[in-house]
């Protein structure tokens, strides 16, 4: 089940110090085209107040 | 003033309100509503239960407002020479509330009197069951096969992806530049070949589309145009056509999730565009061609329950021309309906019921096992091998299609002396003495019914439906024959819908006395010598009565089949908390399961009167003869796959899934998917830990592939 | 056990199904071996009556690592318990130690440390440990802040030279082709990129959702001490206060992932904005 899968992901990865609020889960019916568009713009307002991810990031070359 | 949520699992919605919202409901009548000058606002003054007034200030007043007949309904009865009832809706016939008064006219709906969705819902199915049997022999005559050639010969082949934009008149051209869309597109990686189109739909755009895949050897083809929702269906016609595999086909939906969001920031949606045509371009390489697979369908039905929604599903079924057996635990058909002696509308059912069971035995379509069990049950949509346990030893029917029909029990109450004192009946009993006419009903002069014996509390929280009409129905037959006799009805809310209220009118008319109880202030009956009395709190006196009576006669309600659960188990299908069988949608497919080729009617789905049970049963006949009618069923393309060496058959995705598509195969030690019962959900794939699930058309390296290039 | 049946499954593939045998293989088992059964028999890897449990009761296990460090790291030639302390002739001479001392971490909190199923039992019941005391580090470690908690979870996993010692010895840890192995697509880089190791282990770890059984394999294998249980008691703890789930603790549990309790599931990872 999906809510217990990002119940259990969003503790852990806040527990190893993976802010959890990187994690963002929620449910969206297909006609509340408003409220999908408050999701994507509150989920990104958290994500550009966290700042670029550089954990568990792999850079390359 | 009375809470009518006589649907199904209404009762719980009325007592969540109660309890987790803090709904008030205020038993009253509102006399005046005002605005107040200074604050807006809206001043109700209503009459409590008591007589005493109260005012209260609201911010917002929701009446609810009923239903009447359409304004065209004389003009339509008219021209369509059918007839309306007293209330001016369509008149409907007794035996079936989707025919009205002239044959070959059918009518669904609230045309046909008020009524809540899942009975709208259901009608809409029975009528087209009903129109279905009159034009059964006529099935499949008007139908031209399409005829593709065949498909292109993929091996060896690399990717070649055509992309076409669509500027779908004004809707994405106006906002988006779809010329600079299309020039990019040509950019990408795969592509070679790319254009834009007024209508993509267009019949020209298909027919140059076949062309540019033949030309270009096309192995991929991308639509950056509306939605896959209406028209990913056409353009992969369209594919198939030009001999290209119908799921190499890829689309971006640049209209409702473009144009129409953006329409103030142009060039933002310039950009997103092209941002969804990339990802679709990388994903579209990784698309496989898919070959869904057939399934032969058994053209037979099995009914489990051969109560009245059972043998009028098998009637129906056999309209139609298909062949089903009613599987039936008693000795003889019929379960409740043989019961009932007359409806509140005033149907004979006795009649009816023999009616109906003549047509059952003569018709040739139809096999009857009374006395039976269902023992096992195997199989799944199109083939199902069902073990039926007889008196006459086991026997195997294959079918392609299972109604189940199970019904429900009469309650049989603990309470109110009810089994220790025969002043106490059931209202079945009564019905029973009143039209077997027994002797002792002369002497019956006082009457007290109490209802809600059993249902809407604690331990059965829902509404029977059916008990208050067949209270009054009781009472009125009690006081035509003899108009001395001193009939009180003792309820918690009188729950005559629609237009059995012209009954409940009636019944207060003829001077029956209704006094209504709150669930924590049951009424108590008491033996008093060869009698019984009734002592119940009179809200409106606001004092306690007691009432004498010859008879007390107990609204008892139902009890869901206990045998539910055996058979949902059977069936992989389920049942709510209260025993009854859980439909697809409660509203929206009142007569599917979620497993194809299950089907409910009748009272295993919620208690109902029997004129719903038979709409049901047809509903559910129109459901089933969708895939009856079938010599094979497709799989859908995006189904679920399995990699078997990956897979250790911990079963998780089984549990999971809730189609019953996916089961581990002990044998083999791995699960396995059933592609035709198959929706992919992908509930499976995101359940497994070992990634040995996945999903056609959306699999891992087709999504990270769009992921990838986001940006 | 797993490697066992599934060795003795793998062999019957190639006989007619009809003629295929069944296997009965005997498992002396303390408590969180029986758990470790029950997630295996929960996950259908065998049938109940392919396994006989002989059920023993537990009163810990020495970690051996710990052992050797409290006697100097000097080599054990010989050992005997007595009482409540081992005695050992080492390298270094005769030494005693406390039992108390040298037990794992996983056994001095162990709440089922008597056979939850078992066939047979052998001996009576041991005395309770102290499980009240088991979340008591993840406590502590929740308390710190996420950066303190990132640093020290990088620190441990920059130990880790992924010999897959924990994978091999872990009895969940059964799948045919660990995602670590897939291809197409690649999940996670096999070379020696720090994130790559920390995806690895918190990806091992996250499938241990309802299914560690804290019996220690992991820890007791791991050559380089890498602290793997303040993690999994973390998951284990989770599952205890988000689904009341203890893994493998009961025959009639469901896996707490294949399904979810409308009523009494916490709401707040959902996100509402």
């Amino acid at each position: 089940m999906a809510r217990r899968k990002f119940a259990t992901l969003k503790s852990f990865l806040n527990y190893i110090g993976v802010e959890g609020d990187r994690t963002i889960f929620t449910w969206v019916s297909a006609s509340e085209g408003d409220r999908w568009a408050q999701v994507i713009k509150g989920a990104t307002e958290k994500i550009k107040a966290l700042g670029p991810a550089n954990k568990m990031v792999k850079t390359i070359g | 003033m009375d809470i009518r949520a006589h649907g199904k699992d209404f009762d719980r919605f009325v007592n969540r309100a109660k309890d987790e919202y803090g709904i008030r409901y205020i038993r009253s009548m509102p006399s005046s509503i005002k605005e107040l000058q200074q604050t807006n606002n809206l001043l109700i003054k209503y009459v409590n239960q008591d007589g005493s007034f109260t005012e209260e200030e609201f911010d917002m007043v929701v009446l609810s407002v009923g239903l009447m007949p359409p304004k065209e309904a004389k003009k339509l009865s008219a021209s369509l020479g059918i007839e309306l009832e007293g209330h001016g809706f369509c008149k409907t016939d007794l035996e079936n509330p989707v025919q009205t008064s002239r044959p070959g006219v059918f009518v669904c709906g609230a045309f046909g009197g008020p009524k809540d969705i899942p009975e709208t819902v259901m009608e809409a199915s029975a009528a087209a069951a009903c129109a279905e049997g009159l034009l059964a022999s006529k099935r499949g005559t008007m139908i031209t096969p399409v005829e593709n050639p065949a498909e292109k010969d993929l091996r060896g082949q690399g990717v070649r992806t055509g992309v076409f934009v669509c500027h779908c008149g004004i809707n994405i051209g106006g906002v988006v530049d779809v010329p600079a869309v299309r020039d990019y597109a040509a950019t990408l990686p795969t592509v070679v070949y790319s254009a834009d189109n007024l209508f993509t739909c267009s019949q020209d755009t298909a027919v140059k589309m076949a062309e540019v895949i033949k030309e270009k050897d096309l192995t991929r083809v991308v639509v950056a145009s509306c939605s896959p929702r209406t028209h990913e269906g056409l353009f992969q016609e369209n594919c198939e056509k030009a001999g290209l595999n119908r799921y190499l086909f890829e689309m971006a939906n640049i209209r409702d999730q473009d144009s129409w969001v953006h329409m103030h920031e142009p060039e933002a949606a310039t950009a997103k565009a092209k941002d969804l045509l990339r990802m679709a371009v990388a994903k579209a390489q990784y698309l496989k061609p898919l070959k869904p697979g057939q399934l032969s369908v058994n053209h037979q039905a099995l009914i489990i329950g051969g109560g009245l929604a059972g043998i009028t599903a098998a009637l129906s079924l056999a309209d139609q021309g298909f062949a089903s057996t009613i599987v039936e635990k008693e000795d003889r058909l019929g379960g409740n309906y043989n019961h009932l002696y007359k409806t509140l509308e005033g149907l004979d059912t006795r009649a009816h019921l023999t009616g109906l069971l003549e047509k059952i035995y003569k018709n040739p379509l139809i096999t009857v096992v009374t006395s039976a069990r269902i023992e096992k049950i195997e199989g799944f949509i199109g083939n199902y091998k069902t073990t039926v346990k007889a008196k006459d030893g086991e026997k195997v029917f294959e079918h392609g299609i299972v109604l189940v029909a199970t019904g429900a029990y009469e309650n049989k109450p603990k309470e109110y002396l009810y089994g220790q004192n025969d002043k106490v009946k059931s209202q079945r009993e009564l019905e029973t003495m009143i039209y077997e006419k027994d002797s002792k009903l002369a002497a019956v002069k006082n009457i007290v019914m109490i209802q809600c014996v059993g249902s809407r509390d604690k331990e059965r929280p829902y509404c029977s439906r059916y008990c208050c009409s067949e209270a009054i129905k009781n009472a009125l037959e009690l006081k035509a024959a003899d108009p001395s006799r001193d009939i009180t009805i003792l309820y918690r809310d009188i729950r005559t819908f629609a237009f059995k209220e012209d009954y409940y009118k009636q019944a207060r008319e003829a001077n029956i006395k209704f006094i209504s109880y709150e669930e924590n202030r049951k009424p108590e009956v008491m033996a008093a010598g060869d009698k019984v009395e009734v002592k119940v709190l009179d809200p409106i006196l606001n004092e306690t009565v007691t009432l004498p009576a010859d008879a007390v006669v107990l609204s008892v309600g139902v009890v869901p089949n206990p045998e539910n659960a055996a058979i949902g188990n059977m069936l992989k299908v389920p049942t709510n908390q209260d025993g009854f069988f859980l439909e697809a949608h409660v509203k929206l497919r009142p007569v599917d399961f979620q497993t194809d080729g299950v089907f409910m009617c009748g009272m295993s789905h919620s208690p109902k009167f029997s004129d719903e049970t038979i709409t049901q049963a047809n509903a559910a006949v129109s459901r089933a003869c969708l895939v009856l009618s079938l010599d094979f069923i497709e799989a859908e393309g995006k189904t679920a796959y399995v990699n078997k060496e990956r897979c250790s058959a911990c079963g998780l995705c089984e549990i999971n899934c809730p189609y019953s598509a996916i089961r581990v195969n002990p044998a083999e030690g791995c699960a396995e998917v059933n592609a035709v019962l198959c929706k992919g959900c992908g509930i499976c794939t995101a359940s497994c830990r070992m990634n040995a699930v996945d999903l056609n058309g959306f699999n891992n390296e087709e999504v990270l592939a769009q992921i990838f290039n986001l940006n | 056990m797993h490697d066992l049946i599934t060795a003795h499954k793998n062999s019957q593939k190639r006989v007619k199904p009809e003629d295929r045998k069944k296997k009965v293989i005997g498992v002396v088992a303390r408590g969180c071996t029986t758990r470790s059964l029950i997630i295996h028999l929960q996950e259908r890897q065998y049938e109940r009556d392919e396994v006989c449990i002989i059920g023993v009761p537990c009163d810990g296990y020495v970690d051996g690592k710990g052992l050797k460090v409290k006697i100097g790291g000097a080599d054990i030639v010989e050992g005997s318990i007595d009482g409540g302390q081992i005695k050992m002739k080492t390298s270094d001479g005769d030494k005693t130690v406390a039992l108390k001392d040298v037990l794992a971490d996983s056994c001095l909190t162990c709440r089922f440390n008597n056979p939850i199923i078992s066939d047979i039992m052998i001996g009576s019941p041991a005395p309770a440990m102290n499980p009240d005391a088991e979340y008591n580090d993840v406590k502590e470690f929740e308390a710190k802040t996420m950066e303190e908690r990132w640093a020290y979870f990088t620190k441990e996993m920059e130990k880790c030279m992924r010999c897959n010692a924990c994978r091999q010895a872990c009895p969940s840890c059964y799948c045919p082709t660990c995602f670590v192995e897939q291809s197409q697509p690649q999940w996670v880089g096999i070379g020696e990129d720090k994130s790559d190791t920390q995806v690895f282990q918190f990806m091992r770890l996250y499938h241990m959702v309802g299914r560690c059984v804290d019996c220690g394999s992991c820890v007791s294998v791991c050559p380089m001490g890498v602290d793997l249980r303040k993690f999994l008691k973390k998951i284990d703890k989770d599952c205890w206060e988000m689904f009341g789930n203890r893994a493998g603790s009961g025959m009639e549990d469901m896996p707490p992932l294949g399904k979810y309790d409308e009523h009494h599931d916490k709401q707040d990872f959902i996100y509402n904005p």
